[in-house]
């Protein structure tokens, strides 16, 4: 979850660069909200990217959140690197993996669901983004199943531990699907 | 720093009983005993107080017919390969959580594809990574079945996508995705229908069509494939599934062409109750069929002081597709649940209910 990539300024913006440009997204985004038919996929869409943005702006303009939102980023990339360093030995794997793992869940806690929802209700976020209670009562939800869906697609470029390290033969599965079909499985 | 596993000098493991165990559930596609078999509590580990020979790990073991199978065979052989065999011998010594060989999670999760059991499948294809891809080549297969107007193979590739769609590593939250039509028929009728050519099956073909599939399937991309044919393959499709779903429908339509005929008399009683208020009416209305005898004729038994959303519940339970042919009707200061549908609806007519 890099925010400045969210945002889309450089990791040394400064905070009135940071300012303008969320303003500018923020509005981009409620008038495409605005002209836009509204159905439960969309509204679920435009919430959680709404949360994020206004995530972005929360964490960044705060020089010394901004400060720990990087040491801690930085830190859990590190500690993937190094669980992809010893893959080979299975013990230290395992004791990477468990590092990573509860450095990953405290992050995705912190960064993605607890800080949305904080953002939420500043006062700059509400008055750019119009947040309310109702949007809060539904992004509970959704922003859960967002920080899962998230730590599900890190899991997937992760090393294999609870299993060797498949070599999946697509066209073998290819194969199997069209004969689960035919009913000849 | 690491657990010193606690070894049990007396303890003896039969490798017989660790092969077996693991060909069971790799050939009966049980990917949670074949996970089991590698976990700390396994009677497979020298550091685990558990033992292969008592009666609660029966279940493990192969009965002599089980053991006498072909599948069974060949998935011994795989787990007694040398390399396979000497990898499983070291993962079950190691103090650390084990890594299963590949090979037997993906031939696991392959037989629980072939057995339908699509919740293990689902789980296994989750540990290899592949769940996703695996349900995008069985729509592949389903909609090029639909262009060929193939429903049997159509049905049989989009039941397993769809029953992959249960998300094991979602567990436990959100929930996984499942089927529930208990709940999912109560916001099916949520809104009263105001007019009596109102409800879920009085919608045009091709709005019932959209709505049937939203409400049986639970794989969004399966059901925007399945739409995107024409509307006699959607029907055919639709038909098929629910016969497939519910291999009970038949008691279904009895009941539901019984609750019409109920439906008319009551309907015919109320009408004429506005027109005269004699004794005769009142002696039809306290010995003819009563309201309520509706809903019990739909479900095929009576719930004590049951409501209409609880009919609802119980019939969607046992026939997951009925719901789509009711609904709610207000009678004198109750609601009950009624049969309805278009009278030229396809759906209704292909499956016996017009």
């Amino acid at each position: 979850m890099d925010y400045f990539e969210i945002l889309g300024v450089a990791p040394d913006a400064k905070t009135g660069e940071i300012r303008k440009i969320y303003k500018q997204r923020m509005k981009t985004l409620v008038m495409e909200i605005a002209r836009t038919e509204i159905n439960a996929a969309r509204r679920n869409s435009y919430l959680v990217e709404m949360a994020k943005l206004n995530a972005a702006l929360y964490i960044l303009r705060d020089t010394q959140l901004r400060d720990t939102y990087c040491a801690e980023r930085a830190a859990l990339i590190e500690l993937e690197a190094a669980w992809h360093g010893v893959t080979n030995d299975p013990d230290k794997a395992e004791q990477c993996r468990r590092r990573f793992d509860g450095a990953l869940r405290d992050f995705l806690s912190k960064y993605v669901e607890e800080a949305m929802l904080a953002a939420g209700r500043d006062k700059e976020c509400i008055e750019a983004s119009h947040w309310d209670a109702a949007h809060e009562r539904h992004a509970h939800r959704l922003l859960r199943h967002f920080r899962h869906m998230l730590h599900q697609d890190i899991l997937e470029r992760l090393p294999f531990y609870d299993i060797t390290a498949p070599d999946i033969n697509w066209a073998e599965r290819e194969r199997f699907a069209a004969a689960v079909a035919a009913g000849k499985e | 720093m690491a657990r010193k596993p606690k070894k049990t000098a007396e303890k003896q493991i039969n490798p017989d009983h660790i092969a077996d165990a693991l060909a069971k559930a790799v050939a009966t596609g049980d990917v949670v005993n074949l996970q089991f078999v590698f976990s700390p509590a396994s009677p497979a580990r020298q550091d685990s107080p558990e033992q292969f020979e008592s009666d609660k790990y029966t279940y493990l073991l192969p009965t002599e017919d089980e053991a006498a199978q072909a599948e069974y065979q060949t998935c011994r052989a795989m787990v007694r390969e040398p390399a396979t065999w000497s990898h499983i011998s070291g993962e079950l010594e190691a103090n650390r959580p084990s890594r299963i060989p590949w090979q037997l999670v993906m031939r696991a999760s392959d037989n629980a594809v072939r057995m339908a059991k699509y919740t293990s499948a689902a789980q296994g294809y989750e540990q290899l990574r592949i769940r996703r891809r695996m349900q995008s080549l069985l729509r592949d297969q389903g909609n090029a079945a639909l262009s060929d107007n193939d429903l049997p193979r159509a049905l049989r590739a989009y039941a397993a996508a769809v029953g992959l769609s249960y998300d094991y590593g979602a567990f436990p939250e959100p929930l996984p995705l499942v089927s529930n039509f208990q709940t999912k028929a109560l916001m099916l009728h949520a809104e009263y229908p105001e007019a009596s050519d109102k409800g879920p099956g009085m919608l045009v073909p091709e709005a019932f069509a959209a709505m049937a599939l939203n409400y049986l399937l639970d794989d969004d991309e399966s059901i925007a494939q399945i739409l995107a044919h024409p509307l006699d393959v959607q029907m055919g499709f639709l038909e098929a599934w629910v016969r497939h779903a519910d291999p009970a429908w038949t008691a279904f339509v009895d009941g539901y062409k019984a609750s019409k005929s109920l439906l008319s008399q009551v309907d015919g009683r109320l009408l004429d109750e506005t027109q005269s208020d004699d004794l005769a009416d009142e002696i039809a209305e306290m010995t003819g069929p009563q309201p309520q005898e509706i809903e019990a004729a739909l479900l095929g038994r009576t719930i004590e002081n049951g409501q209409w959303w609880q009919y609802l519940k119980e019939i969607a339970y046992e026939h997951p597709a009925a719901p789509l042919f009711l609904a709610r009707q207000r009678v004198g200061d109750r609601e009950i649940l009624v049969p309805r549908h278009a009278d030229d609806a396809p759906a209704a007519k292909a499956l016996g209910l017009a």
